[in-house]
C-alpha cells in the first residue's frame, strides 16, 4: 500500500501542552478538554440579572453556561503571547484550574471532588464583548489565549480549598482580587452538574473563574495571576508577526 | 483511500475499505464490515460544528440564516463510531439527528484565502451531530448540554481522503429513519460553504491536522426514539448507521452513583 500524503500529518499528531507537578518536575500530566463556566461570579450574576430577563436571554440560565478553551489557545506559563493586527485589547480572567485525576461521570459532588487531582492557574482571555447569547469561538478562542501553570499543586487530604484569593496584575500593578468562593455553584457542584452529560477523563481541566473580563490588557504588557500557595501564572502580549503563516510546506 | 479505526481480536486497526463488504486491515487481514467494531475515523483535536448552515434548516428552526458561521465546539466525550449506540436522555421530549458533512484539516494552517483553502482538506466524514433540544438555553446557544454529549456524535463509518471527493460541494446528503427517508439535501446547499469556513477560521486561530468541521446540516429533522434506526449518508462519503437507546438500556449496570 503506498501512503497517502493528505492522512500523514493526521496520524503524527501535535503535542499537546503538559503541566508538571510542583516539586517533582520529571512527572508531567497532559491537558485535555479545557472547559470554563461563565456567568458563575455572584457579583457578575448579580450585576447582569436584569440584562439576563431581557431580549435575547429571557430568563437567566438554569444550567452552568459552559465554554470550551480548545487546544489551540493551551499554551504554558511564561509565553509570549501574539495578538493579530484586529486585536488592540483583550479582556483577562484569572482562573482557578482544576485538574482532574480519575474518570467523573454522573458523579455527585462528593464524587466530583474526591476525582480532583491538583490546581494550577489559568487565565482566559479574549477579545472584549458583552454578548452571551452566541459561542464566543472568534473571541475566546484565538492561538494561546488559555496560558495555564505553572505547575500542578497536587491536592492535600483536605481537598480543595473553595475560598482561593487570585490577585490579577499588569506590569506590576495589581488591578484586580477576586475569590474562587463567590460562585453560583462550586466546584464540586459545577464539575456533577457538567458530569451529567459528559465524561470528564484525568488531565481534563475546570476553570473556575473570577468575575469575566474586568481586566483589560494591550501589546507589551506583561500580565501576572497569582496566589501565594500556587505560585504566578505570568505571560506577555506581543505584536503577531508581519509575515502571516500560510501552513508547512506540503 | 478509505480509511476506518476498527478494533478486533482485541486490538485497534486501521481498516481499508474495499467494498461495501469487507476491510483489508493494516495487517493485511480481510475482514467483513460486520466482524469489527468501529471507532470513528480519528481522534479529532478540536472540533467545529456549524449551526444554520443551510438556508432551508434555519428557516426550519425559525432563524433568518446567519451573517457570519455560527460556529460552536464540541467536546472530545461525544464521539463514537459507526454502528454504536447513541444515548436518549428519559427527560428529553424532542432529539434530532443532524446529517453533516465532516471536513478533517489535514496539516496546519493559518490566514488560508479561500483559494488555498482545499490544499489543507486531509479527507470527508460523516458525521451525525444529535441534538436534545429540550436542554437549549440562549447562553453560547447551542449550550454544551445540548451538544456536547456523550455518545451523541456519531462518526464514520471511515475518512475518505480528498481525492476521492472531486466536488464536496455537491453531494446529496440523506437520513432515513427505520428505513424510512426523512432528511435530504445537497452539500450546494451550504450558506457558508468549506473554503469559506476554513478562511474564516483560521483568520483567527490556527488550525491543525485532526480539527474537525461539521459543515452543518439541511432541513427535515424528526424526533429520535429508542430503537430508532438512523442512517445519515453522504455519496461518495459513507453511510453512517447509528441506533437510539433509552438511558435505562444503556446504563444497564447501575451507575455508580447508585451504588455509593
Amino acid at each position: 500500500m503506498e501512503p497517502n500524503h493528505a492522512f500523514l500529518a493526521l496520524d503524527a499528531p501535535s503535542t499537546a501542552l503538559h503541566l508538571a507537578l510542583r516539586n517533582q518536575p520529571g512527572i508531567s500530566i497532559k491537558v485535555g478538554t479545557v472547559i470554563g463556566a461563565a456567568l458563575n461570579d455572584r457579583d457578575e450574576f448579580a450585576r447582569l440579572e436584569n440584562v439576563m430577563h431581557a431580549k435575547p436571554y429571557q430568563t437567566p440560565p438554569l444550567r452552568p453556561v459552559l465554554y470550551l478553551k480548545p487546544a489551540n489557545t493551551q499554551c504554558a506559563h511564561d509565553s509570549a503571547i501574539r495578538l493579530d493586527p484586529d486585536v488592540s485589547e483583550i479582556a483577562v480572567t484569572g482562573c482557578l484550574a482544576i485538574v482532574i485525576g480519575a474518570p467523573v461521570a454522573r458523579a455527585t459532588p462528593q464524587q466530583a471532588n474526591a476525582a480532583m487531582f491538583g490546581y494550577t492557574l489559568a487565565a482566559d482571555l479574549s477579545v472584549p464583548h458583552t454578548s452571551f447569547y452566541r459561542p464566543a469561538i472568534r473571541q475566546k478562542c484565538r492561538d494561546d489565549f488559555c496560558p495555564i501553570g505553572p505547575w500542578i499543586a497536587p491536592l492535600g487530604n483536605e481537598g480543595l480549598e473553595h475560598d482561593i484569593e487570585l490577585v490579577l496584575s499588569i506590569n506590576g500593578q495589581e488591578l484586580q482580587r477576586s475569590r474562587t468562593g463567590n460562585v453560583m455553584r462550586r466546584a464540586a457542584t459545577l464539575l456533577a452538574d457538567i458530569s451529567q452529560f459528559m465524561t470528564f477523563l484525568p488531565g481534563d481541566i475546570l476553570l473556575v473563574g473570577a468575575s469575566q473580563g474586568l481586566g483589560r490588557a494591550a501589546r507589551g504588557d506583561r500580565i501576572e495571576i497569582g496566589n501565594p500557595s500556587l505560585g504566578t501564572l505570568a505571560f506577555s502580549l506581543v505584536d503577531a508577526p508581519a509575515q502571516a503563516q500560510h501552513g508547512d510546506a506540503p | 483511500m478509505k480509511r476506518a479505526r476498527v478494533m478486533i481480536n482485541g486490538a485497534i486497526h486501521f481498516g481499508y475499505a474495499q467494498n461495501d463488504f469487507t476491510l483489508m486491515l493494516d495487517d493485511g487481514r480481510i475482514v467483513e464490515h460486520h466482524e469489527v467494531q468501529w471507532l470513528p475515523p480519528l481522534v479529532p483535536r478540536t472540533t467545529f460544528a456549524l449551526g444554520l448552515n443551510y438556508a432551508d434548516h434555519a428557516r426550519e428552526l425559525a432563524f433568518k440564516a446567519p451573517d457570519e458561521p455560527l460556529v460552536f465546539l464540541k467536546p472530545a466525550n461525544t464521539f463514537i463510531g459507526h454502528r454504536a449506540h447513541t444515548v436518549r436522555p428519559a427527560d428529553a421530549t424532542y432529539m434530532h439527528y443532524e446529517c453533516e458533512l465532516g471536513v478533517v484539516i489535514g496539516r496546519r494552517c493559518r490566514n488560508v484565502s479561500r483559494d488555498q483553502a482545499y490544499a489543507y482538506v486531509a479527507g470527508y466524514t460523516v458525521g451525525n451531530d444529535y441534538a436534545i433540544r429540550d436542554y437549549l438555553e440562549n447562553y453560547y446557544r447551542p449550550n454544551l448540554p445540548v451538544k456536547g454529549r456523550d455518545t451523541c456524535t456519531p462518526l464514520g463509518p471511515w475518512l475518505v481522503s480528498a481525492d476521492q471527493v472531486p466536488d464536496p460541494m455537491n453531494l446529496r446528503l440523506t437520513t432515513s429513519v427505520n428505513g424510512v427517508l426523512t432528511q435530504q439535501g445537497n452539500t450546494r446547499d451550504m450558506i457558508f460553504d468549506i473554503p469559506t469556513l476554513i478562511a474564516w477560521l483560521s483568520a483567527f486561530m490556527t488550525l491543525e491536522a485532526g480539527d474537525l468541521i461539521l459543515t452543518g446540516t439541511p432541513e427535515g429533522l424528526v424526533d429520535a426514539r429508542p430503537g430508532d434506526e438512523i442512517v445519515t449518508e453522504i455519496e461518495q462519503v459513507g453511510r453512517l448507521v447509528n441506533t437510539v437507546v433509552s438511558e435505562s438500556a444503556y446504563f444497564k449496570v447501575k451507575s455508580l452513583q447508585e451504588q455509593a
